[in-house]
């Protein structure tokens, strides 16, 4: 009696412990969805507003208001801190200005499903980074998510509307010393068109650099195979090809040159941008009124073709381009495999660094290959002037005026030295009223500092002087490692190339999308097809053809429609 | 009926009871959810919710099968499971049958444990490994070398680009897939066997009359449920194996609504592409299951 009591209690209790993981699995996601202005899991930092004096960067009417900001914590401040409230940029913030600011953190991974929580439920927090709105900028200010920051852009945001509007670099000029003249910086082009959408209304603080920077990725070559060779660095296409013929020499085993999987070298456009092209996206006049057609149909495609084909025919290109990832590279690269590595991001010195073999490993950046030494090429350029790491302030705050005062600062010289340079006297020193770092900043972890005591890479402004420093001590005299690698690559490059970003209005993207896509889908086998020879050249006009007809045609005229209303409503 | 239903209640609520979470689970993460089928017909949109987009028929459809390239893909989609299906069917239940084989018991549990140990890693680092292993340069190209085979460029061809992907499949489900039947094996009467012995049955003829015929209600219930992934083939690895190159072979819907739906963040398309995925899988499982019924009078139900 009493057993089968207690079988039935342990049968019924077993029913119940398995049914407890499928309720828990419900609220897994549920720590950090609270609704806006509720307390979340984060700490609220106490407010020091009120106590002693009221600096210059104290904002009116900030007593007793708190803001929620929704941000997420990169890796390394995750290590670091629980909020970054903790942070002492931020804590210096709230000083200054006497806001207090409630953090509250997903995971990136978390973003895009909390933010569609959000949405779901019509209430957000006062402030948001990085949202992945879908639908865009537009139909975030339409559904009445975000709010158009032009009505507080003059009166509570002077400065963000000074580097917002800035064209010539001015904003950043205080920034520069006697190393000016060496680094050269080039101006960015203005923000402001990429942060308004279709009706006008400004929809975001985005960061902002004022000066160009240079591209970050290119070829780098092995410069102790060229000594051994006796050859200089190749700057035109018959160099190139020299060269190349001289490392297949080497041995059975060595590749002189790696291909993108796609049968062009991607960002940097190494070899196709000699041929005026850019093969990844469409392209479009100076002026922006017209588009041009895709890369694949032009002629000077079918001369690049050529000479990759010829060039995959004598060995110059590893066989098994279309195939290899970026570790493998890495890994051949190193390994003394590679002669030349197309489109890669790490700048020789850190190469030398990381280099274990026995040969006399030495590294240059290559300037991109061109037709002739005075061609400009084109379509190789560094940064667009395209919102990231930007903040949005949403409807649901009831302080809009203080959120942008607040984010207004991090544009305001006295912040930006802060978050950007550190504390005077510890990171940097002013020499003639220039920041300069000090040997805190070079012997230090730069990855902790410039995380978790600096904070650069906010919705502020961002200086590409701050990165070219941050590696040479003698900055002012000689070129960091770095910004050479960097100066090199941008040789030949036009300064005439600007981004621009096509906006689609409601389902004109999924046409564009989906016809380049069928086009693609055709077009991309048979490039490689050309490239490796299973497909004769002499074909190339029916691919063109084809292609076309696929879908490259009815994808540049949805692009250029779009482009037209685009001008047309901006003309208004 | 009821009262029928009624009376197995009060004698096995145990068994019902036991049941009724996994009943819970299902209804309210699979049966719940199916109103969200209505977003393949509606250009859906995350705000307007549901109920609130606007509603656009067979569009999404009609897009997918406009395309081109719609016919190739989904005959690739096929092609690729059934030659799956050939391949990764009848190997677990040869290695079960040979492992049921063997005497010594340490063997046939390392056997076991080092045939599934493929199963726990990840589909990543597996493609990482496979993309090393069968480049032009790499090991297994030296491998059929020292056999005197020209190397092939596994990864870049569409007549290949098949095989690796079911034959990497076999490689790291073979050991998994096999415990099931091991399991099912060991369910059978050994008094068979010895009768068998008897009779005069060798080896071979006792596996024929006793053994197969023993696991085929586990093959039957496994072989419907894996037709019930046909159209289904297996995208990720396909995903992270795949180039333009063997798009021909290669290409399959999950892939192929990857490149165009994904990126544009195009809920609708690829919510009606993956119904059309489930009702054609559906129809095959209900006619699996009475195929089945019919020539081997076991079924799912």
């Amino acid at each position: 009696m009493k057993n089968r009591r207690l079988a039935r209690f342990l049968a019924i209790a077993l029913c119940a412990a398995m049914s407890v993981p499928a309720f828990g699995g419900c609220s897994s996601g549920g720590e950090e969805s609270s609704s806006a202005g509720s307390t979340g899991q984060s700490s609220a930092v106490s407010s020091g507003s009120g106590s002693g004096e009221k600096g210059d960067l104290y904002i009116e009417g900030s007593e007793g208001v708190t803001l929620t900001y929704w941000i997420p914590m990169d890796s390394v401040q995750t290590q670091n801190f629980s909020t970054l409230a903790e942070h002492p940029y931020f804590q210096w913030l709230q000083e200054q200005t006497g806001v207090t600011i409630e953090f509250i953190h997903p995971s990136y991974e978390q973003m895009d499903q909390q933010l569609n929580l959000m949405i779901a439920s019509g209430e957000y927090y006062d402030m948001l980074h990085l949202p992945n709105y879908p639908g865009g900028p537009q139909a975030a200010i339409d559904e009445n998510c975000f709010i158009d920051l032009n009505d507080y852009l003059d009166e509570y945001m002077p400065d963000y509307k000074e580097a917002l509007y800035c064209s010539d670099g001015s904003f950043s000029a205080w920034e520069w010393g006697a190393e000016k003249e060496l680094y050269n910086p080039q101006p960015q082009p203005s923000f402001l068109d990429t942060c308004t959408t279709f009706d006008g209304s400004l929809w975001c603080v985005t960061q902002i650099w004022t000066d160009a920077y240079l591209p970050e990725s290119g070829p780098v070559i092995r410069k102790d195979w060229l000594d051994e060779a006796g050859l200089d660095v190749p700057q035109t296409l018959d160099e190139l090809e020299v060269v190349l013929e001289a490392f297949k020499a080497r041995g059975e085993d060595v590749v002189p040159m790696n291909l993108g999987t796609y049968g062009t070298n991607g960002g940097d456009g190494s070899i196709i941008s000699a041929f005026g092209l850019y093969a990844d996206y469409f392209t479009m006049d100076k002026e922006g009124t017209t588009v041009y057609p895709h890369a694949y149909t032009e002629d000077a495609f079918l001369d690049y073709l050529t000479l990759m084909n010829d060039w995959y025919a004598k060995g110059y290109i590893d066989p098994d381009f279309m195939n290899r990832d970026d570790a493998s590279l890495e890994a051949m690269f190193l390994d003394d495999r590679l002669g030349i590595y197309f489109n890669q991001w790490t700048t020789p010195d850190t190469w030398e660094s990381r280099y274990t073999g026995d040969q006399d490993f030495e590294v240059v950046a290559m300037p991109l290959p061109r037709m002739d030494t005075d061609q400009q090429l084109t379509w190789v350029n560094g940064y667009n002037s395209e919102p990231t790491n930007y903040t949005v302030i949403t409807s649901s705050c009831e302080h809009p005026e203080i959120a942008a005062a607040w984010l207004n600062v991090g544009f305001i010289k006295e912040a930006i030295l802060r978050h950007t340079y550190g504390i005077e006297g510890e990171h940097y020193e002013l020499i003639d009223g220039v920041p300069y770092y000090t040997d805190v900043v070079f012997n230090g972890d730069q990855d902790y500092i410039f995380s978790c005591e600096l904070f650069p890479n906010s919705a502020a402004y961002n200086s590409y002087r701050s990165g070219l420093l941050r590696s040479s001590a003698d900055s002012a005299e000689v070129l960091s490692p770095r910004a050479e690698a960097l100066t090199t690559w941008a040789q030949n490059a036009s300064r005439d190339t600007v981004w621009k970003y096509v906006v689609f209005a409601d389902d004109g993207w999924g046409e564009f999308d989906s016809a380049l896509n069928d086009a693609l889908t055709y077009a991309q086998p048979m490039v490689l097809r050309f490239i490796i020879g299973e497909e004769s050249l002499d074909n190339f006009d029916t691919f063109r053809e084809t292609a076309k007809s696929m879908g490259l045609d009815k994808a540049q005229q949805a692009a250029q429609a779009a482009l037209d209303v685009m001008n047309q409503s901006a003309g208004e | 009926m009821l009262r029928r239903l009624k009376l197995d209640l009060q004698r096995n609520y145990q068994a019902y009871l036991m049941a009724l979470p996994s009943i819970i689970l299902i209804f309210i993460f699979c049966y719940i959810p199916m109103y969200g089928i209505l977003i393949a017909f509606e250009d859906y949109r995350p705000q307007q919710g549901v109920l609130g987009s606007e509603w656009v028929g067979l569009q999404n459809f009609a897009d997918f099968f406009q395309s081109p390239h719609a016919l190739k893909v989904v005959r690739n989609t096929v092609f690729i499971s059934l030659y799956g299906l050939l391949v990764n069917f009848p190997c677990p239940i040869i290695l079960a049958l040979m492992l049921n084989e063997v005497r010594s018991r340490a063997f046939k549990r390392t056997v076991q444990t080092i045939s599934y140990m493929p199963y726990f890693i990840s589909n990543v680092v597996i493609c990482g490994m496979l993309k090393s292993f069968l480049a032009y340069d790499g090991a297994f190209n030296a491998l059929i070398g020292l056999f005197g085979i020209e190397p092939q460029s596994f990864l870049s061809s569409p007549a290949l680009f098949p095989s690796v992907i079911v034959f990497s499949d076999l490689w790291q489900a073979i050991g998994w897939n096999s415990i099931i039947y091991i399991a099912a094996l060991t369910g059978i009467d050994p008094n068979l066997y010895e009768a068998a012995r008897i009779d005069g049955c060798g080896r071979l003829r006792q596996i024929w009359h006793i053994t197969l015929p023993g696991i085929v209600p586990t093959m039957t219930v496994l072989l419907i449920l894996s037709v019930g992934g046909l159209l289904s083939a297996n995208s990720d690895k396909i995903l992270l194996l795949y180039s333009p190159l063997t798009y021909e072979t290669g290409d399959v819907i999950g892939t192929f609504i990857y490149r165009q739906g994904l990126q544009g963040g195009d809920y609708s398309y690829s919510t009606a592409v993956g119904l059309f995925q489930t009702v054609i899988n559906f129809f095959l499982v209900v006619f699996a299951n009475w195929f089945s019924s019919k020539t081997t009078e076991t079924s799912l139900w």
